[in-house]
């Protein structure tokens, strides 16, 4: 189980906050920590993963559970 | 025990609600699917006695007439709404008991004129509970601009009133169940807690700690984000008694049916990712991503009473697709087809949409291409590309003859989900796109250029 600094729900934001929330959120954070985000944006489990690609933050996991859409990121 | 069960409909931001006392049920605003509602009381073996509408909703089809035909339960609405049947009028101050639930009405105009909550008791007189409909939100408001221009200052000064008013005769502990918020435009601002009481919302809702009617009332009017074009159709539906949704697909197409249903003028949807439509698509059909946002993107572009063929990766996208379209009474579906079972492979029609980043943007020079924002007014504001040319998404099909043509059309947006859907309505308009699958938040200002600028 990776240990969580901080959870981020951005349950019922529609897009793109849930990327701008985690993009604020991760800038709060320091190298290593691992932000928890919690999306019940289906365009997430998209966005997430290619958002953390694209800014080379590690997406660690991903996971859905009964209708939300759960990812943990590190900060680079 | 009083329980009360949130019904979510995510795609459109919006909450419906069961109470019960475990024999009892009375249901709030419920979306058009009713089987959600249905399996709730059939699964705990209730009785559904009412049915209890807070507004003729503007921002979805109501399942709530169809539900009372089908279970035999009384029909609540205010007793001065303008509709097409029978139902059981309420007014401010009247009570509805049955079994151990008190639920008692409070005229809240704001959101609608005629706008109700309903205060939730036992039968020992303890409000639980508050339904606040479009008035108040987690710490927001419903918005007030959607009944008509000349009544949104009146319907301003009324939601702040009304707001004040419940949280004057609720105590602290009172839960607040609001339809709205969680993503919809019809909350005036974004709301962001999952749950609340009266005594959370006096430390932030808008309306409670305006200093003044006046100051409250320019916030909320200056901060008003344009509303999907489909709502101007769902009071009218909501008012004549709609019919439930029922989840059946109408055949599959073949290729060259898909083909005919473009050239007739059915708008064509392809739900699947910007990369698999990127890849392949047929020529004429548009990219409208299996999202959240499907029914507010579809809404503001395709003509209300439209026929409609989905195309998506499996039954299951298309079926989910149909449902979420439906609850904003878009259901002429002319036709379906799951893509794996195509093959339009050499096709005359087959296209491929480039896919690209904005580091590939700027390997091109500003006379070979065109770029575009289809962002909102408040992102575009924010920063943009230096190069854009600015069509808000809701714009788009009256603005398409504005694109220069001869060049290619690089799109974006926020995380690129409007622009692949822009990029496939301009090239069905002749034009070739480009969609730019990266990302421009709020406040970016991409491109080497801005980049360059901000290092020296």
């Amino acid at each position: 189980m990776t240990a969580v600094t901080k959870t981020l729900d951005a349950s019922g934001l529609a897009c793109p906050m849930p990327i701008v929330r985690t993009r604020q959120a991760l800038d709060g954070l320091a190298t290593g920590d691992v932000l928890e985000l919690i999306s019940t944006d289906r365009g997430s489990w998209r966005d997430v993963p290619a958002w953390a690609e694209s800014t080379g933050n590690p997406l660690l996991e991903s996971r859905e559970e009964d209708g939300r859409f759960i990812f943990l990121i590190q900060k680079a | 025990m009083i329980e009360v069960v949130s019904i979510d409909t995510p795609s459109l931001g919006d909450r419906s609600y069961l109470t019960t006392d475990g024999e009892v049920a009375v249901v709030v605003d419920p979306q058009r699917d009713l089987d959600r509602v249905m399996r709730l009381v059939e699964e705990r073996q209730l009785r559904l006695s009412h049915v209890l509408e807070t507004h003729v909703h503007n921002d979805y089809v109501t399942g709530g007439f169809a539900l009372a035909q089908h279970t035999g339960a009384t029909y609540v609405l205010n007793a001065d709404d303008d509709v097409a049947f029978d139902h059981h009028g309420v007014t401010d101050g009247d009570e509805l008991r049955t079994g151990g639930l008190i639920l008692r009405v409070v005229h809240t105009p704001g959101h609608t004129p005629t706008h109700l909550s309903y205060a939730l008791h036992d039968v020992s007189g303890k409000a639980i509970g508050v339904f606040t409909g479009g008035s108040m939100l987690f710490g927001s408001i419903g918005r007030t601009d959607l009944v008509d221009a000349a009544m949104t200052e009146t319907l301003s000064r009324s939601q702040f009133r009304s707001v004040r008013r419940l949280a004057a005769i609720l105590p602290d502990e009172v839960e607040v169940h609001p339809t709205h918020g969680f993503g919809s435009h019809c909350a005036a601002t974004q709301t962001t807690r999952s749950a609340s009481t009266i005594g959370a919302e006096r430390t932030d809702n808008p309306a409670l700690v305006a200093d003044d009617e006046g100051t409250f009332i320019r916030a909320l009017l200056s901060g008003l984000h344009p509303y999907p074009t489909y709502y101007a159709h769902m009071a009218p539906f909501n008012r004549s008694g709609p019919r439930a949704f029922e989840p059946v697909l109408p055949a599959p197409l073949d290729v060259p049916a898909i083909v005919a249903a473009v050239r007739a003028g059915s708008w064509v949807l392809d739900l699947r990712d910007r990369r698999a439509y990127g890849n392949s698509h047929l020529l004429g059909t548009l990219n409208a991503e299996l999202r959240n946002d499907l029914p507010t993107y579809v809404g503001w572009l395709v003509p209300f009473d439209a026929a409609m063929v989905l195309l998506g990766d499996d039954r299951d996208d298309i079926a989910e697709a149909q449902r979420m379209l439906a609850r904003i009474g878009y259901e002429r579906l002319a036709g379906q087809a799951a893509v794996t079972e195509l093959d339009w492979d050499g096709h005359e029609l087959e296209r491929s949409l480039r896919v690209a980043r904005f580091a590939d943007l700027d390997d091109t020079a500003a006379d070979e291409r065109t770029v575009l924002d289809v962002r909102d007014e408040w992102e575009w504001d924010s920063g943009h590309h230096p190069d854009a040319f600015h069509v808000p998404f809701h714009q788009l099909a009256d603005r398409v003859g504005e694109i220069p043509p001869g060049r290619p059309v690089w799109v974006y947006c926020a995380t690129g989900a409007r622009a692949t859907l822009a990029a496939s309505v301009l090239e069905r308009a002749g034009h070739q796109g480009v969609l730019v699958d990266d990302f421009c938040l709020p406040g970016d200002v991409p491109g080497k250029a801005a980049a360059a600028a901000k290092a020296s």
